[in-house]
């Protein structure tokens, strides 16, 4: 029997490794995740030389309760509503009650089959109670609210606290400073009777 | 060269499998209490990730899945191998986030109706016009089994997969008690004509 990989030592190495596993999980799902923007959708707030370089950002994501205290501007990540297994990162627009007036600049950016579904809405859309509407900053290539309509709030995954990578804007929230350009009219966020609990 | 490879070897083993730590001997309470404290830890953790990823067991209330499910008393044993929609198949009782209540932590069962790209019935039937509606990519179609007293996407609409929790496998009693499995009550339209054909031979 060697004396280095004694069936102890390989009881606690599988201890430890199984520990560190579960607390990893644990902390993902509950308290922090990292994810990197992959795509132009965010830019320039986001990824602005993924075109260019490839460089991705890295952000870090509040998992406990994100759809609380939610401000318009906030970047949230959710579930896509058209590929579950996908994550998406997009910017609060509206919040349930608020009018949101479609953005025309998006349509011409759409290709004809798109711009069909952005014309059901008629030009601007009620968000409904328990719901957001969320954009990309992009508007040039951004599959979101404009596209599948707002979204549950119960989708929302995280919301984004700081970059992370690259190195050099570690801490910071660049996306504060951005103003959206579709026009919001605000509104105060009313559950309709009959889905009362 | 081999005495200090195998002195860095000896090391990392004393490192892997440690002696019990000094507190035990001196603070024999206080360790009792670490033990407890880093026992529950385990417990909390492991109970967590099992609950939301493995099976849980909760009471369910409400009148919109009369008869499968009663209005109130049942206890439900839910597999979250099914979250996302992975595995799914029509006529599957699922759990799903509520798409206005679901961030503050209501959740709800409904029968599965429609899968991505399926046609369904967007109404009750026999109400309004029968207008079909094809369930959208990444969404889902859920009714309830009590048609008159459940709100479901005939009021809510197709909801995404991603809202889907898992899927319930058995109900019972309190304690267990009256245990049966909720198996599909669906079948192929294929195994209906396979019987008739043996009865007529």
């Amino acid at each position: 029997m060697s004396p280095i990989l004694t069936g102890r030592v390989l009881y606690q190495c599988a201890k430890t490794s199984i520990f560190t596993t579960a607390v990893a999980i644990f902390a993902n799902d509950n308290l922090f995740e990292i994810v990197s923007i992959s795509g132009m959708s965010m830019t320039p707030a986001l990824s602005p030389d993924h075109n260019t370089s490839g460089t991705q950002d890295w952000i870090v994501l509040w998992k406990m309760q994100p759809t609380n205290n939610i401000k318009r501007g906030d970047i949230v990540s959710y579930l896509s509503p058209h590929d579950v297994d996908k994550i998406v990162v997009k910017r609060v627009i509206g919040l349930d009650g608020d009018t949101v007036l479609l953005d025309q600049r998006r349509r011409s950016a759409m290709p004809p089959e798109k711009q069909r579904g952005w014309d059901s809405w008629g030009g601007k859309c009620v968000v409904p109670y328990g719901h957001l509407w969320v954009e990309g900053d992009h508007w040039r290539g951004s599959l979101d609210s404009n596209h599948y309509g707002p979204i549950p709030k119960s989708l929302i995954d995280g919301r984004a606290l700081g970059l992370v990578w690259p190195w050099s804007r570690f801490g910071q929230t660049p996306w504060t400073q951005y103003r959206s350009k579709t026009r919001v009219i605000e509104g105060i966020a009313v559950c309709p009777k009959e889905w009362e609990l | 060269m081999s005495s200090r490879l195998s002195y860095y070897l000896q090391r990392s083993v004393r490192f892997l499998s440690p002696a019990p730590p000094v507190i035990a001997n001196r603070y024999p309470r206080l360790h009792y209490v670490l033990r407890v404290t880093e026992a529950a830890g385990y417990f909390l953790l492991f109970g967590h990730l099992f609950l939301t990823y493995g099976f849980s067991y909760t009471g369910t209330w409400g009148l919109s899945m009369l008869p499968s499910i009663a209005s109130s008393g049942d206890f439900v044993l839910i597999s979250k191998f099914y979250r996302h929609g992975r595995g799914l198949e029509i006529g599957d009782l699922v759990t799903y986030k509520h798409p206005y209540h679901g961030d503050q932590g209501v959740y709800g069962i409904k029968r599965l109706v429609g899968l991505p790209g399926d046609f369904v019935l967007r109404d009750s039937p026999g109400a309004k016009e029968g207008v079909m509606i094809q369930v959208p990519q990444g969404h889902c179609w859920i009714v309830g089994d009590n048609l008159p007293l459940s709100r479901d996407s005939r009021m809510f609409g197709p909801i995404p997969l991603g809202l889907i929790t898992g899927k319930v496998i058995a109900k019972s009693q309190l304690f267990g008690r009256d245990f049966e499995w909720m198996k599909n009550p669906l079948q192929d339209v294929a195994d209906d004509m396979h019987d008739e054909e043996d009865e007529t031979l």
